[in-house]
């Protein structure tokens, strides 16, 4: 992993973590993507605490420390527990989460390691549990928080570890 | 429907709503900003196409790269690139570090990563990878629709 970065934070700061970070040399893209990050916890259709979990499976795949190491208030606020986050482990099937919980996370794992291989056993299952929209929800979610760790990642200068920090939804 | 691309991706998205309308519109950005020349992402795309085995967004060509020629395009696909001197240097660092991008972002060695930045800057790395961050995101959600539709 790059332990250096690769790229300088924008000069000024303004507050706002995606702003102020490298994506904010990009200013052609930097507000709508600060705009859908935001609104991802604010969607119609699934919970701050399952989105949280799908966010926190993909951090820990792609072994972005940043992202594994935030717990969005809202999601905390929504019920997500520290247990609850210690189940988002390979072998979550077997623990002690909710059948719900569980398909959003078997979506993940889809996603992350075979998008091409969705057994129908899996598709029967999203589509028993899920509706169309909220499916697209989690969608759409997903491909975003694994589309900005990837991109901290490739930046560079990740840290080796960091503490669990709360934070709120960047405005 | 039929088989599903990045190109038709977000009619599957739209009942999400507003989310969905946000991601289209941020995944086309990725087309228009001037960091990088359109024909150059729609390279990327298409490498992150093969190296996904999506066949069908092989088959694609994004209209935002018209310009982009025949032979460069097939040498992509048949993956014969690297060798090629259609490449310039700078495509070829694209290139390069989509192969990386794609295998393992923590797989990224600085020098590649140096490379591009020393054809396209600072901005250009950060453009390519949010860029390769939406293109990949989105042939991965298209595979998916492709089985939940079929």
């Amino acid at each position: 992993m790059g332990l250096i970065a690769r790229v300088s934070a924008p000069k000024q700061q303004t507050g706002n973590i995606i702003r102020d970070s490298a994506m904010g040399l990009v200013p052609e893209t930097v507000d709508e993507y600060a705009v859908l990050n935001k609104s991802l916890w604010t969607n119609d259709h699934i919970r701050p605490a399952i989105v949280e979990m799908v966010r926190l499976r993909n951090a820990r795949t792609v072994n972005c420390v940043f992202c594994k190491s935030v717990r969005y208030d809202v999601a905390k606020a929504d019920g997500l527990s520290e247990d609850k986050v210690d189940n988002i482990a390979d072998g979550f099937e077997d623990s002690s989460l909710t059948d719900v919980e569980k398909t959003a996370l078997a979506f993940t794992d889809a996603y992350l390691f075979d998008p091409k291989g969705v057994t129908p056993e899996l598709k029967a299952r999203l589509k028993a549990t899920f509706n169309e929209a909220e499916i697209a929800t989690l969608a759409v979610a997903l491909a975003t928080f694994n589309a900005s760790s990837r991109c901290a990642v490739s930046l560079g200068g990740m840290p080796e570890s960091l503490p669990v920090m709360e934070i709120s939804v960047p405005e | 429907m039929g088989t599903v691309t990045s190109f038709n991706l977000d009619a599957n998205l739209t009942p999400a709503g507003g989310i969905a309308t946000m991601f289209a519109e941020l995944s086309a950005k990725f087309w228009e900003q001037p960091h990088i020349p359109a024909e150059q992402i729609e390279l990327c795309r298409l490498a992150l196409a093969v190296m996904h085995k999506a066949t069908a967004e092989q088959a694609e060509r994004h209209p935002a790269a018209k310009a982009l020629s025949p032979a460069k395009a097939d040498a992509v696909l048949g993956e014969r690139w690297r060798g090629s001197d259609l490449f310039s240097p700078g495509e070829k660092a694209l290139l390069n570090f989509t192969e990386y991008y794609f295998m393992d972002p923590q797989s990224i060695p600085d020098e590649v990563a140096a490379e591009v930045v020393g054809h396209y800057q600072e901005k250009g790395l950060v453009c390519l990878v949010e860029a390769l961050g939406f293109i990949d995101s989105r042939i991965r959600l298209a595979l998916i629709y492709s089985t939940l539709t079929a």
